[in-house]
């Protein structure tokens, strides 16, 4: 976690406005969204408070470039489309690296829904992000159980389940299982029921999780 | 769940429903606004006594996390969860998900400022999460319990029934905050209902 650089004699400085980035996002956590004082990201900053309106509008367009530049959104569809159109790529595999990528982006994740109910809220923008992240993965469900094993409204909802638990268990309800276990259990009891019983396909579903 | 006794849940209580219970009740309510606008941290108990205009806060609720506990034992889901499984019929498992989904999902929106606490005081960085999580687990667990009691044990392990349990109420939760569904919320309910218990030879519809 980059901290405030005092003097950057070592290495040069991160521009100032990638410090009143971080910062907002530190105090956005630790305070709530609502509750945070521009005073208090400039403070933490080590900048005038004239510049962080320099660079923002308002502290909503601090939370929507947080969104736009911090956010998972690449990197998850990198991961989702590193997968797609590999029919024997593990959706184990790929929940696990959602799982990563999430808990990466923990803080904001927390941010944005502790937004809830906010006036106006930032939260639309975090749900659209998911929407669309939802559709590659139910696509991917489909590639990986077989589009002749599986309709639309279950690789939908099968997406869907895991990313919400994925999401809720990185935000809100830590599991009580380690990491791997826990995504690992997940997807098991999602996948059930739509490979052949001990053909070759549930090999591959099982892939490097077989306990 | 059992514990304090809920003026406003017992039946058996009912008869003494007098002053008493509507000063804990107002209290509560007072706490439930102020902490869910405010914040836990942010509101000292004194803005709760003023709030509910109660002096005896104190007699009723020695602490703010007293206040807090009361709030999630008694005003979160659990209470309706377990009203629901007591009455679920073992063999008919996929119906008794749908209803909790259905029931989770109304509460999750017309409750915002439970919905607003709890979110507050869960996960990593809430300073006043440990009972909550206590409650997620055990409520999980009695959901988890029925799943496999009604499944059979044979079929579902315990780890796996958690998991069904787990997936299932996060994915209701996600639904109402996180990844809106599109149409119908029965439909969604319904296919996450078919999928969690796929390749279970499960009796009824």
């Amino acid at each position: 976690m980059p901290r405030r650089a005092d003097g950057g004699r070592t290495r040069p400085q991160r521009p100032a406005r990638e410090r009143i980035l971080d910062a907002a996002l530190a105090e956005f956590a630790a305070r709530g969204f609502a509750a945070t004082p521009t005073k208090a990201i400039a403070r933490r900053a080590g900048v005038a408070e004239a510049l962080v309106f320099y660079h923002f509008a308002n502290k909503q367009q601090l939370l929507d470039r947080l969104v736009a530049e911090r956010s998972f959104a690449a990197a998850l569809q990198a991961a989702l489309e590193a997968a797609a159109g590999r029919p024997d790529a593990n959706l184990y595999a790929v929940a696990q690296r959602v799982y990563e990528l999430l808990a990466d982006r923990r803080a904001l994740l927390r941010v944005l829904i502790q937004t809830t109910g906010a006036d106006p809220a930032p939260l639309p923008q975090l749900q659209e992000l998911l929407s669309r992240e939802l559709a590659v993965l139910a696509d991917h469900v489909t590639t990986t159980v077989g589009v002749d094993r599986i309709g639309p409204d279950h690789s939908s909802a099968i997406a869907r389940a895991l990313l919400s638990t994925l999401v809720v268990a990185v935000a809100l309800a830590p599991p009580e299982l380690d990491a791997r276990t826990f995504v690992h259990d997940t997807v098991a009891v999602l996948l059930r029921g739509y490979a052949p019983e001990e053909g070759p396909g549930q090999q591959a579903l099982r892939g490097t999780a077989g306990r | 769940m059992s514990g304090v006794p809920d003026p406003d849940s017992h039946r058996g209580t009912r008869g003494r429903r007098t002053g008493a219970g509507n000063t804990r009740t107002r209290i509560l309510d007072a706490a439930e606004e102020l902490f869910a606008s405010r914040g836990y941290a942010a509101t000292p108990i004194k803005a709760v006594a003023q709030h509910a205009g109660a002096s005896n806060v104190l007699y009723y609720f020695p602490t703010k996390q007293d206040l807090l506990d009361a709030i999630i034992r008694e005003r979160t889901f659990a209470p309706q969860l377990r009203a629901t499984l007591a009455a679920a019929d073992p063999a008919h498992p996929r119906q008794t998900l749908r209803t909790i989904g259905q029931q989770f999902l109304a509460m999750l929106g017309e409750r915002h400022n439970i919905v607003r606490i709890m979110v507050q005081s869960t996960g990593p960085e809430a300073t006043a999460s440990a009972h909550l999580e206590r409650l997620i687990r055990t409520e999980l667990q009695a959901l988890a319990d029925y799943l496999a009691q009604a499944v059979g044990h044979d079929q579902l392990d315990g780890p796996h029934a958690r998991a069904i349990a787990r997936t299932f109420m996060s994915t209701i939760l996600a639904a109402a905050l996180l990844i809106p569904h599109h149409g119908d919320s029965q439909e969604m309910v319904d296919h996450t209902v078919e999928v969690l218990l796929k390749g279970y030879d499960v009796p009824g519809p």
